[in-house]
């Protein structure tokens, strides 16, 4: 059970990440669940996909070409239809109250980026940083690689 | 092509029943599918080589496991099954709840089979490459 000092702190958090959110898309938590069909083989029956939309909305930095050492990146660059679209790595700043440890190891979640115009990019974490105080998880940096641009 | 995989996929799944078997792919639906699963065996398809006689397509079979001796043990099992038999009916399951047999067969050469440790800090890591014949429709 976290502290009262812990729950504090995570409040903190979260009224910082209120307030400083300049990202310009929306940040949700996808649970993506499917009955049915063979997922051994990729074949699934029915799928079931569930946006949350996260309270408050982290912190997102694009890592880019300018915060891997040595100047590597690993943006891709596409065409989605007509739209050139940028696949990167982003680092995520979330609260222990916006995205649990349970969820940030679920396979079957992923992070997605929504934009006013209904493109969607869906990532995949791929490492993440605790930040605890008291035994207890405060905060996370997570960090995930685009994997799907709409 | 894809049934050769599916057939593959399940020849290991149902006769292997203590073992876990994870297909290793990109998957729009659950994208943590292309990562590879500890305490498991895993298999990656990376090449077909398409011809309108026979086909042949490159597997790789990575054992995983925190012990190296269960991965061992995992290895044996998979070794006696693919030298058991050199072939199977190839199934097409477009409607996994009844595969439908599509006439030929998907087959491997049993006497190469080779495992070779592939470095990691994290977990015991046995990885095989077999190529699978079969008629590409």
């Amino acid at each position: 059970m976290p502290s009262g000092r812990v729950n504090s702190f995570i409040a903190k958090v979260n009224r910082i990440l209120s307030t400083t959110n300049g990202f310009d898309r929306k940040v949700y938590l996808r649970t993506t669940t499917s009955t049915g069909g063979d997922p051994l083989l990729g074949r699934y029956g029915t799928v079931t996909i569930n946006d949350v939309l996260l309270t408050p909305q982290p912190f997102v930095e694009r890592l880019g070409r300018e915060r891997i050492p040595g100047g590597h990146t690993n943006a891709q660059t596409y065409l989605v239809g007509s739209s050139m679209k940028v696949g990167d790595d982003y680092s995520v700043l979330v609260s222990s109250s916006m995205v649990s440890l349970t969820q940030l190891q679920n396979p079957q979640c992923q992070l997605v980026f929504k934009d006013a115009n209904g493109n969607v990019e869906v990532l995949t974490v791929h490492d993440f940083e605790t930040v605890a105080l008291d035994g207890s998880d405060i905060a996370y940096q997570v960090y995930c690689r685009s994997g799907q641009i709409t | 092509m894809r049934s050769a995989r599916d057939t593959f996929l399940h020849y290991l799944s149902d006769n292997l029943p203590g073992l876990t078997i994870n297909f290793v792919h990109r998957d729009a639906t659950n994208p943590n599918n292309s990562k590879p699963q500890i305490n498991a065996v895993n298999v990656l398809f990376f090449t077909d080589l398409l011809s309108p006689h026979v086909s042949r397509m490159q597997s790789s079979i990575d054992v995983l496991y925190n012990d190296e001796l269960q991965a061992v043990d995992a290895a044996q099992q998979v070794v006696a099954l693919l030298q058991a038999a050199a072939m199977t009916p190839e199934l097409d399951y477009t409607n996994p709840a009844s595969p439908v047999a599509t006439g030929t067969n998907i087959y491997w050469n049993p006497f190469t089979i080779t495992f070779k440790t592939v470095s990691s800090d994290v977990y015991f890591h046995y990885s095989c490459t077999l190529a699978i014949s079969h008629h590409n429709r």
